[in-house]
């Protein structure tokens, strides 16, 4: 072993715990009742204890490991990740339309929790092997496939919400050289849908296009290339202009249930008892909370169950209520601690592998807040996927522990690889 | 590469972007914005409106006449109902599964709501016994109105949910649910006896369940008790009146004549006022309603009728003061007004007579020579129409035709032609005392109430004032604290005082040796006067107003009894009956055979 004793990363790991502990005090105050113990086990809280418990067990196992023991393994437990994910597809339980959950020992599971975490290894296995290029077309269909296998499972499973997060890992692909063209294009073409969604209306949103396409034409404009560059502006503008006239027809495609909650994201009165309910309730557990909030445990409006899965999707509500705003960003910035960290850590690590695994951890914690948090203040539509650290669930939390712990694991060797080079 | 690890920037700008969104959109509906909170403490803090019980009602002699019997009210909130035992509520409730399914379909789902009111205890009881694994069903504390005399229903009216006119009318003081009064005494003095409603602020659950109390009750605010009232009503004397007036039609008000206030306030046919409490209210009131005796009409304070021949002592005491006549003026009398070839007729009277005999016998010739002397005297230099118009003002100094705003609700003027009603008629300068005469014996246009013939009698037996008439005496806010008397001003006549000695004399002698010998009490002197109104429609009314004693009045007493015929015959004896229970504490020494007779006379057809 080639690394000095207990050289692991302290502020990731206790930011870790700091989220941890805030996310077992949030859980606590919702699901409290008067006169409950805090180490009753029956209740929520105290499972959650449980898990907490549990997944610093396996935190310290993991630390313990040897890093090319887990790298080698990476292909292993994908297989076997994508072997639990039929598995459920055969035999799952279905919850809220969703069949994504595995009885195990009497404990519910969600493989597409793990699912996440072994892609992150297998892409970062593969994609550090030796002579991996982006440019590489082969190679780039099948870091491509590693992503897209189990996301489409999942999307079988009819859990939309965890299948997104595969997407996440575009930024990871930007990092290891991804033509910015594509992620550029992705979220122009997020964006034309959204403002075609806000006006309604696709003739205005075409007539922008025209207008953008003849101004970046203007700044970009060569004379030696003029007439080429002309067409592939005019391409382009049709294109989105003929993407802004089909968003009502997408949308049209999407289940009853989605095309709702990207309607109530612009209109939360269009449906008060139904999708629009959630986000009208949590942006008033949230917005009630004040600039300091309302003391901690004196959240009534989460207190009393008026936003459903408190405990879980919209645990940030309580957050937002009992701390306010100061308490609610200060939580954000925690977050935002943690990631700049992790992408500290990778960029740092020594080996390939490990920034990719650190970009993936990244995107994946990253994209879970951001819908989580912007779902409970009606930024993004409603989509169930839980708010690291915080929500209550045993497959969440141990998942992002291991995720977490694999990167503190993965960096605490960079001494030893640089101490080699030396 | 180093070009490609350059874009750990733009990621991690994207990334800090992203927060520094969500930061300030935070910002915006937490610290910017007081909408949410407002919403929130609209949804968590629930107002509840305390109800205070409503002052009880005594009588006279302090004797408790109304008050508040403790029930439950029974509510339902539909999203959260489960009841195993459906078949308790259809048994003991007697509510069928058709009328639950019905309110259900109307009911506000998540809100909770009056399923069923005025449970009594011991129902209450079983019903919890039977409901105990039931859920959405809760029970409040309610009272009812209760009546430990069950008379005078139609002085103190009734209770009930209020209408949502009433509650846009009322600025807020009111809420669904409240109960107030709509007719009687409950209706004038309702804001006395209905109290103030108190605020309960208490945390409420998603389901709407009461989960404690609010900030400690800090912002809670205790109601405030209804005023408890005394009523000036005697409750044995009204019971005894209602039992003689049994099987008839009519009136009986009785007024202490120096303070105005009444003492019994009859109307017949009448209902027990424990009808409409409860669940069966609507029930029975529609039946009331719908009865052909009508029940519900308030006759002393409604019905107008012609005076009759009791209207001679206010043509009387008008000709006194205005110097037409003195108590020495003589009348031919000769079976008629010979004047106006022998209308009003009358008996063949000792002729001429002079005016104590006139009221004696109620000779009709002398008040219709008396009237039109009077009307036509020299004496008003502007004529005729002076004339008219100084006799009406002094039938109205005497209450006649117009309000005496008693605390009741729906009282009535009566009538007292004016003289431009009378130009409408008749057209201007086309009518004179001939045209009108009948009014000289109260059988022309003029129409009054009974309360106010009472109030006349009251005014004669007051020798020239009045104190108007009223239910309510006294209030206070709590059983610890004294009573509060309240103060009701005299109203003075202009006639003077030996007008009415006179008149009063004569009234004497009625009852002594005239038309009202029924009347006549040997341990009181009685003065009174009778009248037999004349019915188009059928048998006469019988009028009788009168007081007792004579000196230092105690009681002033209007009689109306419909198609009984003569004044003297039923009336009479009527008043004198409710005189001596009332001198004489309660016991009928005197009258004991007119009891036996009135008792048993019935005078509705059919009945």
């Amino acid at each position: 072993m080639n690394r000095k004793r207990l050289d692991f990363d302290a502020l990731t790991i206790l930011l870790y715990f700091g989220l941890v502990l805030l996310g077992w005090m949030t859980i606590y105050a919702v699901t409290s009742v008067n006169g409950d113990v805090w180490y009753d086990f029956s209740t929520i809280h105290g499972k959650q204890l449980i898990w907490i418990g549990l997944g610093t067990l396996i935190g310290g196992i993991i630390l313990s490991l040897d890093h090319r023991f887990l790298e080698a393994l990476s292909y292993v437990f994908y297989a076997a990740a994508i072997a639990l994910l039929v598995l459920v597809l055969v035999a799952g339980k279905e919850v809220n339309g969703a069949k994504s959950w595995l009885i195990i020992a009497g404990q519910p599971f969600q493989p597409s929790e793990f699912a996440k975490l072994a892609t992150a290894m297998a892409l970062a296995k593969y994609m550090s092997r030796m002579g991996f290029s982006m440019y590489d077309w082969k190679q780039f269909v099948v870091a491509a496939g590693i992503v897209l296998t189990p996301a489409s499972i999942v999307i079988l499973q009819n859990d939309t919400g965890s299948a997104l997060v595969f997407g996440a890992f575009l930024i990871v692909f930007f990092r290891e050289g991804l033509n910015p063209l594509v992620p550029l294009l992705l979220i122009f073409t997020g964006a034309v849908a959204i403002v075609t969604l806000w006006c309604g209306e696709p003739l205005y949103v075409s007539g922008g296009l025209a207008a953008l396409g003849l101004i970046s034409y203007r700044i970009v404009y060569e004379r030696r290339s003029w007439l080429r560059l002309a067409v592939i502006h005019a391409l382009a503008v049709l294109l989105f202009a003929g993407l802004s006239f089909s968003v009502d027809f997408i949308v049209g495609k999407l289940k009853p249930h989605q095309q709702i909650r990207i309607e109530v994201l612009f209109d939360p009165g269009k449906d008060p008892q139904g999708a629009g309910y959630n986000v009208i309730q949590s942006k008033i557990a949230i917005g009630s909370g004040g600039l300091t909030g309302k003391g901690y445990l004196q959240g009534k409006y989460t207190k009393y169950k008026f936003v459903p899965k408190q405990e879980t999707d919209f645990i940030y509500c309580t957050i937002g209520e009992e701390w306010g705003w100061l308490g609610a960003s200060f939580v954000l910035l925690l977050f935002l601690g943690l990631l700049g960290r992790v992408q500290f850590l990778a960029e740092n690590a020594k080996t390939r592998y490990a920034r990719i695994y650190g970009y993936s951890v990244l995107s994946i914690v990253f994209f879970h807040v951001l819908v989580n948090v912007g779902m409970t203040i009606g930024l993004v539509p409603v989509i169930g996927i839980p708010l690291p650290f915080f929500s209550y669930g045993g497959s969440s939390l141990l998942a992002f522990t291991v995720l977490i712990f694999i990167l503190v694991n993965l960096y605490s060797y960079r001494a030893s690889v640089l101490g080699s080079k030396v | 590469m180093d070009n490609l690890s350059t874009r750990r920037y733009i990621i991690f700008a994207l990334i800090a972007l992203v927060f520094l969104v969500f930061i300030g959109r935070l910002f915006s509906i937490q610290v910017l914005s007081t909408e949410y909170a407002r919403k929130a403490d609209n949804y968590v803090i629930k107002t509840k409106p305390v109800l205070p019980p409503r002052g009880n009602i005594y009588d006279r002699e302090n004797r408790i006449f109304v008050s508040n019997e403790p029930m439950f009210n029974m509510l339902i909130t539909p999203a959260e109902l489960q009841i195993p035992d459906t078949s308790a509520i259809v048994e003991i409730l007697g509510i069928s599964s058709a009328e639950i399914r019905a309110w259900l379909d109307k009911a506000p789902y998540r809100k909770e709501s009056v399923f069923a009111r005025y449970i009594d205890p011991e129902t209450y009881g079983r019903l919890q016994e039977r409901l105990w694994n039931a859920q959405g069903i809760s029970f409040a504390a309610s009272t009812k109105r209760s009546y430990r005399y069950e008379v005078g229903a139609n002085i103190l009216g009734y209770i009930s949910e209020v209408s949502q006119a009433e509650i846009d009318a009322s600025e807020g003081a009111l809420i669904p649910g409240d109960l107030i009064g709509k007719a009687g005494i409950e209706r004038s003095h309702d804001t006395t006896l209905r109290g103030i409603q108190g605020v309960k602020k208490v945390l409420k659950n998603v389901h709407n369940r009461e989960v404690g109390s609010y900030a400690d009750g800090r912002f809670d605010q205790d109601p405030v008790k209804g005023k408890d009232i005394i009523l000036g009503i005697d409750t044995e004397l009204q019971a005894f009146g209602e039992e003689l007036m049994q099987g008839k039609k009519g009136s009986i008000v009785a007024i202490e004549p120096h303070s105005g206030e009444v003492l019994a306030f009859v109307s017949a046919p009448t209902y027990n006022p424990s009808e409409l409490t409860g669940r069966d209210l609507r029930t029975n009131w529609r039946r009331l309603r719908n009865d052909t005796l009508n029940p519900l009409y308030n006759r002393p304070l409604m019905a107008r009728y012609p005076p009759g021949s009791i209207f001679k002592i206010p043509v009387a005491l008008a000709a006194l003061n205005e110097g037409i006549i003195t108590p020495e003026t003589y009348y031919k009398c000769g079976g008629g007004f010979w004047r106006n070839r022998g209308k009003p007729g009358c008996r063949m009277h000792a002729t001429p007579l002079k005016l104590e005999t006139a009221i004696k016998v109620s000779c009709n010739a002398y008040f219709a020579a008396t009237y039109m002397d009077f009307l036509h005297s020299d004496h008003f230099e502007e004529g005729f129409y002076q004339g008219y118009q100084t006799w009406y003002d002094y039938m109205s100094q005497l209450g006649v035709g117009h309000k005496l705003s008693v605390d009741l609700p729906y009282e009535v003027s009566g009538l007292l032609p004016t003289t431009d009603r009378y130009d409408r008629w008749y057209g201007h300068d086309r009518w004179v005392a001939t045209t009108v005469i009948s009014n000289a014996i109260g059988q022309g246009e003029i129409l009054m109430t009974p309360l106010q013939m009472a109030n006349m009698v009251a005014i004669v037996a007051n020798r020239g004032f009045y104190v108007p008439p009223h239910f309510l005496v006294a209030e206070r806010s709590s059983a610890d604290e004294d009573w509060t008397s309240l103060h009701y001003e005299q109203v003075q006549t202009t006639i003077a005082r030996p007008h009415f000695e006179t008149v009063i004399e004569a009234m004497e002698s009625v009852v002594a040796e005239g038309t009202a010998r029924r009347a006549y009490l040997s341990k009181w002197a009685v003065c009174g006067k009778t009248g037999t109104v004349q019915n188009p429609h059928g048998k006469d009314h019988a009028v009788f107003i009168g007081f007792a004693p004579k000196e230092r009045p105690r009681i002033a007493v209007a009689v109306v009894i419909e198609n009984a015929g003569g004044g003297g015959s039923w009336a009479a004896p009527t008043a004198a009956l409710m005189m001596e229970h009332y001198l004489n504490e309660g016991k009928i020494e005197d009258k004991t055979y007119e009891l036996q007779r009135v008792r048993q006379a019935r005078f509705i057809p059919g009945l």
